[in-house]
């Protein structure tokens, strides 16, 4: 199973960048997903990959093969790739039944009638479609469409599989349901996925690689986990997260090594981050996860209830603090009534300082009012 | 595509359910329409069928030895009957007929459909080019290309000997065959109706989602087996209407055969038809008409039966992804180069050709001191003399024509435009009732019918007792255009309706809106672009058609049209060659002015 | 008041009765008027166009325009409209409209084709004939009922280049070196050239087409596959024409710019539509050599007034007019072409003019005889309808 390797790939289109300069490396079996929000350039890196966008400049290369080179003038056709690509809108072929959407790339590769059904029943059963066999696109639901559509891409057993948003057109609880599937079908498969969406819930509970991309530029590429608590900018913090990390606005008054004394929320307050401090200005910007924000008697933090979205397991309380809304959540059966002050702490040693110009993270680390 | 809504109100009392049916404007216009349809088409067609079992005055008289207006099944006897005269007035011309319509059927979609699918769907250069310039042919009267033919190919060795454009700049004598006959007949209507099948499968393919041959092609099939396994089947429905909508035309046109088939007596049943009614063998002439008619029957119920099986092809759900085209690499010049030649023959040659024949003197002679602008300008008194009217653009009766033509076109778009907006909107809101079915249906039928035809059967509809006060006049011409070009109308009113969602207007209703308003301040300019292409497709038909107006005009100067037919026949063909010239600028004028004010243009209206 | 007026509107009534009661009908005025000069006429015509009456007339040629143009200026309080109609549809459309109650229709015809004006006008009682009994000397009777205003031939005109003489006899044109070589126009699309057909079938011209085949073939013609002589020609005539030329007009300005030898039996006055350049490639094949048999054939124009004219007078005029040496031979009128015959044997030809009198044209042309073609019609149609191909 390969690995994809971008070097400087840009995509122009006229004056318009879609793609500035990405670097990337998707290790064999890996599953990464291309997040980000709409016109990020997240379709247009995953065509390219596949083969159905060129590059305007740069180098593309699967398995150690270059099958783009914009220097040496290379550029391999998307059929001559060995990939499998998953559509938005699946893209099934509205007059053949679902034997024949499935067959057709097998009968591409000029396997014999035996095999191809054999292969075909495999699929079928793999993807708890059995029973659509002889029907049309047209009669089936959204799901079961779904499942077709990958049963058809994945019948010739492609080494890369790319997706493109294969769940957005889906209710939530079939989303659910239909993401396990996918990432069953990742471990059982043993190929290498690639996965474009702008759910960042998708992104997190999926990957092993989450590709942030923001206006063509690469944001992060890091597993899951590490871009949740280690957000390299202001961007992916906000991005990644659900509810939102706090921003607490800051002026910074005096650094002096791991030390910083800020001024937020109309009080002094003391970060102390993991190691050295370098390229701060004189405004930052504190984040804090609504976790690591809770509601304790005695807090260092001030406000008033705004609103609580209570969900039985867990409860969201957003706190106005003078002129900054923070949220907060609260594990447990609780509610708080609106308008009741309360106190929030700043716990924990993962919060994040950024530098408000550049929006890049300088520290990590715990803060003392 | 929704459903249509249950009827709730089943089991209410009839007062009920009339006061809720009544309260819906979209049933008030069906019934309305249906009424109007069915007294202005199926009205001629009982007079038409009355006269296949009738005796006339005149041949059938002396022949049958008949009274006049006593039931027959003569004519039948003799049309069908296995005779000499049979074969040469109806199954021959049949056959032929048959050949030119399947003929033109299958060129015009090779052609249109080829550079349809060159334009939506590989990166071919010149592209507005081509496709602003396909246009044209669809625009020109179809006997005109008629002519443009044999002016292009008469040589001395065929017909006349009289020498055209071909051997006189190039020394080429094409055979015969290739001038007159059942080969040029195919090619002219093919020719006259590609752009037709270039935008009707052009629509479809640029509305087709690329992804479905994207993802044939991630599955690495060739381009090849990708048009032949995805492309074509799923454009199938709309390859085979155009097709039958081509097959109809073609198999009724009449001017076309007129032109290239007497030179080597090759006949269709459009030109026999016209001759049996000249003789006076009028029952013959309408079961020939009848039989057309039936034909186009035939080819709307294999139409519908065909798109009935198989629920429209649209690609489910989802946005449609970025179109990626078909790089033709080293092929896109040859290609291209080879395109620009082929339609700046069938397109831009005409007008040409047009144009030279309208300044020579001596047919054939094209040095330029044969050339003359008198047909144009001139005012010598001796064309005078010889019966003719000197320069076209000096000549008052010829700006009149043009007025009453250009009014006509006008009167006929503005009504014609709005009933096919209105029963769109009918048909639409109240799709897949018993009611809007029978308006569809109804809307469409006056497509199938001949023209000549039409106009024999309402000559006699106006010369009857209830609406002589119809003949001769201006209205009455009005009143024949207008059913007779409904039917593209209806269609693209439909198609413009069914883009706009019901919620849109129910957003309206809830506000209080009533229903004229929610008309023009809401649905209308939504649709603005389309609807009013529906408007201009009739402008086109109207100023390009003769058969339809012939009987029916008080003198044939009345109109542009039939004035140049009669030119053709007994003036210069100068003349002929020059009215023609202007027609399709007028045509061209109207187009390019509407579509710069409104964005709309003829070629939205049929569905491109 | 009210008395008063009420007695106003009953005088109004009567004497709008009046008219009513002594209107006379088209017939009797037309009796009538043919008995009068045209002074007389004149003025009873004034009165019609005084009462709103406009005459309309449709015609097959343009030269009538000609004519009422000039026919205004002599009369200059009449107003005459010239309608142009087209041979093929002259007798649906008049059929049709004429005493159907449509308003605004023609007053008055001249139309060609006899045996339907007979047919479908004449024997309907939907038109009427009108002869001046002033000129009933100076025409010959057969061409009076209905009135003939002027008669026009088609000849047998070829294509002189490369030293072509065309024939002399009749029967050449159905050998094989004449195929494709004569052109005439489809008799099923023109009715005169389906009469003129018909007509070849008549004693008279049958027995001409036996002495010529005598003096072609040197012997007698006899009874083969064909019941007569006729038949058998117009078989083996048909199979050597050409239809390339849908009308006359074209027939003449093509044979002229084409090949050389071709062969056109077409209508004689179109020589005028042929550009100057090429008009010396023509010759009139009866005007250079005496042909055996027929060299053409001559159909006449008739004027009939309609049922339903509102000016029974004015027409009685115009057809006097028309009759008359003034009209015919008016400026850029009939007279002023080839191949147009005045049935009034007092106007001559203008000199300039290459053409010969009409009673030249008499025993080489082959006319038009009503009663024998609307009796013949449907046999011989079916036989030429056949063979058109």
């Amino acid at each position: 199973m390969p690995e994809i390797i971008l070097e400087n790939v840009t995509k122009r289109f006229d004056k318009f960048v879609a793609v500035d300069n990405l670097n990337l490396y998707i290790a064999d079996r890996g599953f990464v997903t291309l997040l980000g929000p709409s016109g990020c350039g997240k379709t247009t890196t995953l065509r390219m990959i596949a083969g159905l966008e060129t590059p305007t400049t740069g180098r593309i290369l699967i398995d150690g093969k270059p099958v783009f080179d914009s220097q040496k003038g290379i550029n391999v056709p998307p059929n001559k790739r060995d990939i499998g690509f998953l559509f938005q809108n699946y893209a099934l072929w509205p007059h053949m039944t679902v034997y024949e959407n499935i067959a057709f790339g097998l009968e591409m590769l000029k396997w014999d009638k035996k095999r191809i059904a054999a292969r075909v029943d495999e699929m079928l059963a793999l993807l708890k479609i059995e029973q659509f066999v002889k029907r049309y696109p047209a009669e089936l639901s959204g799901g079961q469409q779904q499942r077709v559509a990958i049963a058809r891409t994945l019948a010739p057993s492609p080494k890369v599989l790319f997706m493109d948003e294969p769940l957005s057109n889906l209710d939530a609880k079939l989303r659910q349901e239909m993401r396990t599937e996918l990432k069953r079908l990742h471990t059982d498969t043993n190929s290498t996925f690639v996965y474009v969406t702008h759910d960042q819930l998708e992104a997190m509970t999926l990957s092993t690689q989450v590709c942030l991309m923001n206006n063509g530029l690469l944001q992060q590429y890091a597993p899951p986990l590490e871009i949740y608590s280690d957000p390299a900018n202001l961007f992916v913090a906000e991005f990644v997260g659900n509810p939102t990390m706090n921003f607490i606005p800051a002026k910074v008054k005096k650094i002096d090594g791991s030390t910083v004394t800020l001024d937020a929320l109309g009080k002094e307050a003391v970060f102390t981050a993991k190691v050295p401090v370098e390229n701060l200005g004189e405004e930052a910007v504190l984040g804090v996860r609504p976790e690591f924000l809770p509601i304790q008697e005695g807090g260092a933090v001030e406000g008033r209830v705004y609103s609580t979205l209570p969900t039985g397991m867990e409860t969201t309380v957003k706190v106005a603090c003078g002129d900054t809304m923070l949220t907060s959540v609260v594990f447990g059966n609780v509610d708080y009534p609106v308008d009741t002050p309360i106190t929030l702490a700043v716990n924990g040693n993962g919060l994040m300082l950024y530098d408000k110009l550049s929006g890049n993270a300088v520290g990590q680390g715990s803060i003392a009012f | 595509m929704r459903k249509p809504r249950p009827n709730s109100l089943q089991h209410e009392p009839l007062i009920y359910r009339l006061r809720a049916f009544v309260t819906n404007p979209a049933n008030l216009l069906l019934v309305f329409f249906l009424l109007v349809l069915i007294t202005l088409s199926l009205m001629p067609m009982v007079t038409m069928l009355t006269n296949m079992f009738t005796v006339h005055l005149g041949t059938e008289k002396k022949m049958y030895r008949l009274p006049v207006g006593s039931w027959t099944l003569t004519h039948f006897k003799k049309l069908f009957e296995g005779s000499d005269w049979s074969k040469v007035n109806f199954w021959e011309p049949l056959k032929n007929s048959f050949i030119v319509a399947i003929g033109a059927g299958i060129l015009g979609i090779a052609i249109g459909g080829s550079i349809a699918w060159f334009v939506t769907r590989s990166d071919l250069k010149c592209k507005k080019f081509i496709s602003s310039v396909f246009v044209f042919p669809y625009m020109m009267p179809a006997w005109t290309l008629a002519l443009f033919w044999t002016n292009m190919f008469q040589n001395s060795k065929v017909g006349g000997g009289n020498i055209g454009m071909v051997e006189a700049v190039f020394g080429v004598c094409m055979p015969e065959w290739f001038v007159f006959g059942l080969f040029p007949m195919i090619v002219v209507i093919g020719m006259h109706y590609s752009p037709f099948a270039y935008l009707l499968i052009g629509g479809i393919l640029k509305n087709m989602d690329a992804t479905l041959e994207d993802s044939a092609t991630i599955l690495k099939a060739s381009r090849w087996t990708i048009i032949r396994r995805i492309t074509v089947p799923i454009v199938m429905p709309a390859i085979l209407s155009t097709f039958l909508l081509i097959f109809s035309s073609g198999f009724s046109s009449y001017t076309v055969p007129v032109f290239l088939g007497s030179a080597v007596k090759t006949y269709t049943l459009s030109t026999k038809m016209r001759a049996l009614i000249q003789a006076g063998y009028q029952g013959q002439g309408y079961i020939i008409a009848f039989i057309s008619i039936l034909m186009g029957c035939i080819i709307l119920g294999i139409n519908q039966w065909f798109t009935g099986k198989r629920k429209s092809f649209t690609t489910v759900t989802g946005k449609s992804g970025q179109v990626s085209l078909v790089k033709l690499r080293r092929a896109n010049w040859p290609i291209t180069i080879v395109l620009i030649i082929f339609i700046s023959f069938v397109a831009i040659m005409p007008l040409i050709s047009f144009a030279l024949e309208s300044v020579i003197r001596q047919p054939g002679n094209y040095r330029l001191s044969n050339m003359t602008l008198h047909f144009w300008i001139g005012t010598e008194a001796s064309a005078y003399e010889t019966g003719m009217i000197a320069g076209i653009l000096l000549n008052d009766t010829m700006w009149k024509a043009v007025g009453r033509q250009v009014l006509l076109a006008l009167v006929v778009a503005l009504i014609v435009g709005t009933s096919g907006m209105l029963i769109g909107y009918a048909c639409v809101r109240r799709r897949g009732s018993k009611l809007s079915r029978a308006v569809e249906s109804l809307a469409f039928f006056p497509y199938l019918m001949p023209a000549m035809a039409f106009g024999t059967i309402y000559l006699a509809v106006a010369t009857s007792e209830n609406f002589k006060w119809l003949y001769g006049t201006f209205g009455l011409l009005v009143l024949v255009s207008a059913v007779k070009f409904l039917p593209f109308a209806s269609r693209s009113g439909v198609n413009s309706m069914l883009q706009i969602a019901p919620e849109i207007e129910e957003a309206a209703i809830i506000f209080g809106v009533p229903w004229r308003k929610r008309m023009t301040r809401i649905l209308f300019p939504i649709q603005k672009s389309s609807i009013l292409s529906g408007y201009l497709l009739p402008v086109i038909s109207v100023m390009r058609e003769v058969a339809l107006f012939t009987l029916l005009v008080p003198y044939a100067r009345y109109l542009l049209t039939t004035m140049l037919f009669s030119f053709n026949e007994t003036g210069y063909a100068q003349y002929g060659s020059a009215v023609t010239l202007l027609i399709i600028l007028i045509i061209m004028i109207i187009n390019g002015l509407t579509n710069k004010l409104t964005g709309a243009s003829f070629d939205k209206g049929i569905g491109g | 008041m009210k008395r008063f007026l009420s007695l106003i509107l009953v005088a109004i009534m009567v004497l709008g009765m009046i008219p009513a009661a002594s209107a006379e009908t088209v017939q009797e005025a037309l009796a009538a008027a043919a008995k009068m000069t045209n002074e007389e006429l004149y003025a009873k015509a004034k009165e019609e166009a005084k009462a709103g009456a406009q005459m309309k007339f449709y015609s097959t040629t343009s030269f009538a325009e000609k004519a009422a143009a000039n026919f205004m200026t002599v009369y200059p309080e009449l107003a005459l409209v010239y309608n142009e109609i087209d041979d093929a549809e002259t007798y649906t459309i008049l059929g049709n409209t004429i005493g159907s109650g449509v308003k605004d229709t023609a007053d008055m015809g001249l139309t060609q084709n006899g045996p339907d004006l007979q047919t479908y006008l004449l024997d309907e009682e939907l038109a009427y004939t009108y002869f001046p009994e002033a000129l009933k000397d100076v025409v010959d009777e057969k061409n009076q009922n209905p009135a003939i205003v002027t008669y026009i031939n088609s000849l047998l005109i070829y294509h002189n280049g490369n030293g072509s003489v065309g024939v002399n006899n009749i029967w050449q044109l159905t050998e094989a070196e004449w195929k494709d070589k004569v052109f005439f126009k489809n008799p099923t699309n023109e009715t005169v050239n389906i009469n003129f057909l018909i007509m070849l079938t008549s004693p008279e011209w049958n027995a001409k087409l036996e002495a010529a085949y005598q003096a072609r073939y040197g012997k007698a013609w006899e009874k083969g596959e064909f019941d007569t002589c006729a038949l058998q020609f117009i078989d083996a005539f048909l199979k050597n024409v050409n239809y390339t030329y849908t009308s006359a007009s074209k027939m003449a300005a093509g044979i002229a710019s084409g090949a050389a030898g071709n062969m056109g039996l077409f209508v004689f006055s179109k020589l005028r539509k042929v550009d100057e350049a090429d008009r010396g490639n023509l010759t009139v094949l009866q005007l250079e050599n005496k042909v055996e048999g027929f060299s053409g054939f001559m159909y006449p124009i008739y004027a009939t007034v309609f049922k339903d004219t509102d000016c029974p007078y004015t027409c009685a005029l115009f057809i006097n007019y028309l009759l008359s040496e003034e009209g015919f031979a008016g400026p850029k009128s009939w007279n002023s072409s080839q191949g147009y015959y005045s049935p009034n044997k007092t106007i001559a030809k203008p000199e300039d003019i290459q053409d010969e009198a009409y009673d030249y044209w008499t025993d080489c042309l082959v006319f038009e005889d009503l009663e024998y073609i609307n009796e013949h019609f449907v046999d011989v149609y079916e036989f030429i309808a056949t063979r058109v191909g």
